[in-house]
Parts: C-alpha cells; structure tokens; sequence
C-alpha cells in the first residue's frame, strides 16, 4: 500500500498553491459582495427576543371577513414574494415504484435517498429543485427532509381552518425564526389571508407545531405559506 | 496569508445562510379543544352552577368543530378560582390538550343573576375576550349559556355558533301537520299552529321574528304569516293555490310557488301583498325557490328538461342556467349563507341523498350517505350545519350534521313524523 504525506511547509511555500489560494480568495470576496450587496440580505432582522409579533393593517383589523387577501407591511420595505418555481419537467427514469403518492409514505432517510438519485438521473434539474427550497443553488436533500417534517408538524397541529378549505385563494403566510434547537424564537405574519379567524388558527398551528426537529445547517428563518384548501 | 486561509474557509458558510420556504396546504379538521371549567358561585348562585356547566358545554359541543375536554384530564381545579387573576398557568392547560379554557362567575341577587366570563386562547396564553351578562333573570340561564357558547365559537372561527338558534318544522305528532318552533339542539319543542289542518313549509323571515308557512287551513294552499306575539295572518288575496313561501329576495319580499292557468311556476311580491311579478315562464313545473345571499340569483327545482333538476336564474339578466346533470331527481336546493354552496336532495335508487354543489364550478359532494332517505336540507345561518329529514331509524326525524360530515344528531325523536326544517337566524 502506498502512503502519501504532504508536508505543511512545502505546500504554503510553494507558488502554485499560493495562486490558487489567492484566486480562491479572490472569487470568495466577490461572492461575499455580491451576497451583500442582493437585497437578500437587506430583508429586516427578526426580533431577537422570544415575542410572537402579530402585525396587522388597521383595514384587517376592522374588517377582515370580507375584504380580499392583501398584503401586510409592516416597514417601509416590501418583503419581495418569492419567484415561485415552475413546474418541473416529467423526469425521464421513472421511479422503482410509481405508485400515485408515495411521498407521505417515505422516511426522510428514504426520500433524501430518493432525491439524490433523482439528482443523479437528471443533473438539469438540479437548479428548480434548488430555487424551489428557497436556497442559493445548493442541492440539499436534507432540507427537503426537514421542510416536509416541518409541513407534517404544522398540518396536524392546524385546528380550525376546515370551515375555509373549500375556498381558494386564501393564504396566510408567516416568517418565523427558530434558533439551532429547533425552538420558536419570533412568529410573523407577513401575508394575511383576509380572513382573521383563518390568519389566527394558521399562527396558532405553528406555535401548536413547535418546538420543530433542529434545522439544518445555518437555516434560521422559516418562511411558511399556510392555504387551508387541499392541493386538487 | 493566514488570515486569507480563514477567509476561504469562513466564506462558504456565510454563503450558505439560508431560509427555507414551507407549504402547508390543507388541514387535518381536528376539533378545538375546549377545557371549560364550572362557573364559581356567590353565596346565592350555587344552586345554578352545575346546570350551567351542563347547559353551557353541551352548546359548546353542538357548535361545529369544539369538543369539551373532560373533566377527569384536567390539572388544574374543576372550578373557577380566581376570575381576576392577570395571567392563568397556560401549560398545565396546555398539558392537557387543550386550545381554550372557559371560566367565569355566576354572581345573584334577589332578582337578577350576572354570568362572568374569560375565553383564554391557551395556545398564545391569551385572553381571547372577557365580559358579563348582566340583568339576566335565573330562568334565562340556560340561553345565556347558549350565547355564551355561541360567542366563544365567533372569538375562534370569525362565526357567531348557532346553538341560541331555533329550527321550525312540521310534525304530525297530535294526528295533523302543525308547525312547531324549537332550539337548534332539539330542546323546547312548542307547537305554533294549531288550526287541526295542513301546515306546511315553514320559513323564517331574515330577523327570525316571522315564520312564512303554507297552510290550508282556509280550504285551499294558501300562504300565512305568523309573527311572535301575534296572531296568523294570510299574505295574498289571490284566488290560485300557493305553495312553499320563502322570505327573500329582500327583506320585505317573499318568492312563492302558485298554480295559475295550470301552471306552476316561481312569484315574488311584497309582503303587503303589492308587486306581484312572475319569475318564470315555462309550460314545466318549477318548485323549491331559494336565494343567493347576493339576492340576485335563485336556485329552484325544475322539470323543463324532462327530468327534475337544479336550475339558477340570474335575476338582472333573467338567465337560466341548468346546474345538475347527473341523477333524474333532484329537489330541494338550498343556498348556503355564505353563498358557497347549494345543499339539495338526489334520488339514488330508492331513496334521497344529500349533496352539496358549488354553483360557480358545479363540483359536487356527498354529505349524507345511508340506505335510508334524507330530504329538505335547511342551513344553519353559520354556514355550517345542515338540517335535514331523514327516515333512517323508521320515523321522519330531523337530524343536523356539520358540513364535514360529522357531529350527526337527531334532534327530534319521539316526536311523530317530523319534516320541512327551517333554520332560523341569530335572534335578538
């Protein structure tokens, strides 16, 4: 067996290295200023303090059964929407086991396993997949892991929307913080339903949810959308 | 040099802070949990106590989509402690499963009784509404509970819940068809009409103050009127056979089935009488008027195709447009408050089914499902029950059923062959 040992002096010495470590640097500043510069980063901190802020206009407040959804500021600053991701094309293998809806069956362990092949078959939809987890471009099949447990939780723990679930175009939506426990440090509601009873039993779910399994890696802020109506 | 090889490796983790976006479509229709606690009395209320907390969760149960915890899972006292406590130890409540706590006072004097109240919202630990019913006279308790509960349910769900409403119906208990009025659980059943001949179709006027019937106790179906605290009147001077009232489209309005020139079709007038219009035209049989909230569409029944089926008429524009198309009988559509549905029976075999139908897209599903027959849907003003008959247990009963299906009761029994239910509004 051959055995291969690099000694640390050399290899800081030596120039080859160097240039690499330079132009490493070089492309990670520029990623740096891009990051800062996006309005990403300019969306407003979450309160730090373990508060459940309800923010809402004072139309919703007076008369929220009949009014449309609309959207709910509470800075100056518009919290963009989301690009939603587009439907993403039939993948060409087809799964071992095409059964109607598999998903609610699977593990996590399953459906990260399911995913990376997935991810292995079609290397071109690696991009949607990404967006659609709201991340930077990272495939990352834990999250989706989590994203579905996070669903479960709240979907079980939501009482009280079923008198609005045969109507469409209700949804409420809320950013909620968590700290690296998985514990609920703020809840906001930055989309109201247009429904008050609706938009307090979804917040009501999330805290009923809480605390969720640890997040993985540096994810801090959840932005959960809540419709009462089942996916047709 | 050093301090650039920190940076590299820093970096990427900075560059993979991240949100996540969770979808959460549907829900799993679990019932709140109401833990509710027996009022505590003064020195002169104690008697009221225990009939109140009977009283009060059984309301609480009716409304659709509570359940009362019981009292064997609670942590904390049976009983109201200290109503003016600032703050209530929400996760001993919490412990236990439950989403709202109920606890209140009940405070007499000679003459008048006072029902203090807080409905906490346990799962954010906060006082969801506090107040008093005051003035209210010992024998009234068991309608103060009632809207107590019915409050609770409009802090919750944004609808006031419907257990201080009344139902009238038509039961053929004393040998004939009188109209009788009772509370939307079943309880207080008195008998309104008393004429010994056909009563039929009662309807409640908007206010709930009137009932609109069909009676022949004059000879001929006719249309009468009766008002609480007065006597029954009849509506039209018309010579023709009238049929099946309802108030509607505006308050002052009715829209009735009348036979003239043999043929049955829809009218509207005014309740005084003036202002009689013709709905529709067809040489078929059009029955079963009932209207949209927005007062400009009216579903009724109608035969014109050969079958009986569900049409809706666009009162501005006089369009007809057929709603069902499945089945060859369909009858008794009714619209829901909310405007979001329309309930009707469906023969299937033998026997009626319940269905409800949306009237924009005409997507269609079952409510009720049983060997036996259920007709005459009536809806809650919630929007979230349906009164119907049913033959299932041998008599005609009337049952009511929450619009998910569940919570199924029969609120007449014994009580003859019970039909027609009407579902009053919220009352004054």
């Amino acid at each position: 067996m051959t055995r291969y040992t690099v000694a640390q002096e050399s290899l800081f010495e030596s120039d080859g290295f160097r240039r690499l470590l330079l132009w490493s640097a070089g492309i990670h500043i520029s990623m740096a200023l891009l990051f800062a510069l996006s309005p990403h980063l300019y969306q407003p901190r979450l309160a730090s303090t373990p508060v459940f802020v309800e923010v809402l206009s004072p139309a919703a407040a007076a008369a929220p059964a009949v009014q449309p959804p609309r959207q709910v500021v509470d800075e100056p600053i518009v919290i963009p929407r989301r690009p939603r991701p587009k439907p993403k094309p039939k993948p060409a293998v087809t799964p071992p086991k095409p059964k109607p809806k598999p998903k609610p069956a699977l593990t996590p362990d399953q459906l990260i396993e399911q995913m990376r092949k997935s991810q292995a078959t079609k290397p071109g939809a690696e991009s949607g997949t990404a967006q659609k987890q709201g991340g930077p471009g990272v495939f990352a099949p834990e999250e989706a892991a989590y994203r579905r447990s996070l669903t479960n939780l709240i979907y079980a723990n939501w009482v009280g929307a079923r008198p609005f679930s045969h109507r469409s175009g209700l949804e409420v939506v809320f950013d909620v913080e968590v700290d690296a426990g998985g514990n609920l440090k703020s809840v906001r509601m930055i989309q109201t339903s247009g429904e008050r009873a609706l938009d307090d039993s979804a917040e009501r779910a999330i805290i009923k949810a809480a605390p969720f399994p640890p997040p993985p890696r540096s994810v801090r802020t959840i932005r959960i959308r809540m419709n009462p109506r089942e996916k047709a | 040099m050093r301090f650039l090889f920190s940076l590299c490796c820093l970096l990427p983790a900075v560059a993979l802070a991240q949100d996540l976006e969770v979808e959460v479509r549907g829900t799993a229709g679990r019932p709140y949990q109401v833990a509710v606690q027996r009022f505590a009395p003064d020195a002169h209320s104690a008697t009221h106590i225990d009939r109140f907390y009977t009283e009060v969760t059984g309301a609480i149960e009716f409304s659709a989509g509570f359940k009362v915890v019981p009292f064997r899972a609670f942590l904390e006292p049976e009983q109201t402690q200290n109503l003016g406590a600032p703050m209530i130890p929400c996760d001993n409540w919490r412990g236990i499963g439950a989403d709202i706590l109920l606890e209140g006072r009940i405070e007499q004097n000679r003459t008048k009784t006072r029902v203090r109240y807080r409905i906490w919202d346990i799962t954010r630990c906060r006082n969801q509404g506090s107040a008093a019913y005051i003035d209210a006279k010992a024998e009234d308790l068991w309608l103060v509970a009632r809207q107590l509960a019915d409050e609770l349910a409009y802090r919750f769900t944004g609808r006031r819940g419907v257990s201080a409403t009344q139902i009238a119906f038509v039961s053929d208990k004393t040998g004939n068809k009188e109209v009788y009025v009772m509370e939307a659980d079943g309880s207080r059943r008195r008998r309104v009409t008393g004429n010994k001949r056909i009563n039929l179709f009662p309807a409640w006027s908007p206010d709930g103050d009137t009932l609109l019937y069909t009676s022949y106790r004059a000879g001929a179906s006719d249309l009468w009127m009766l008002t609480r605290g007065k006597k029954g009147r009849r509506l039209l001077q018309l010579p023709e056979e009238k049929y099946r009232g309802i108030f509607g489209p505006v308050d002052d309005q009715i829209t009735f089935v009348m036979n003239k020139d043999g043929n049955t079709d829809l009218y509207m007038t005014r309740t005084d009488g003036r202002g009689l219009r013709r709905l529709t035209r067809e040489r078929s049989i059009e029955v079963s008027p009932s209207w949209a909230p927005d007062h400009r569409r009216l579903a009724f029944a109608s035969d014109r195709s050969g079958s009986q089926q569900i049409y809706l008429m666009d009162t501005t524009s006089g369009e007809v447009r057929r709603l069902t198309f499945k089945g060859n009988y369909n009858a008794s559509p009714a619209w829901s408050p909310d405007g979001d549905w329309i309930a009707y029976a469906a023969l299937t075999g033998s026997a009626y089914d319940l269905y409800l139908i949306d009237p924009d897209t005409g997507f269609t599903t079952k409510l009720t499902d049983h060997p036996r027959s259920e007709e005459n849907p009536a809806w809650s003003p919630d929007g979230r029950k349906v009164a119907f008959v049913s033959n299932r247990l041998g008599r005609r009963d009337i049952y009511v059923i929450d619009l998910d299906g569940r919570n199924l009761r029969r609120i007449t029994d014994g009580f003859g062959n019970s039909s027609n239910p009407s579902w009053s509004s919220w009352l004054q």
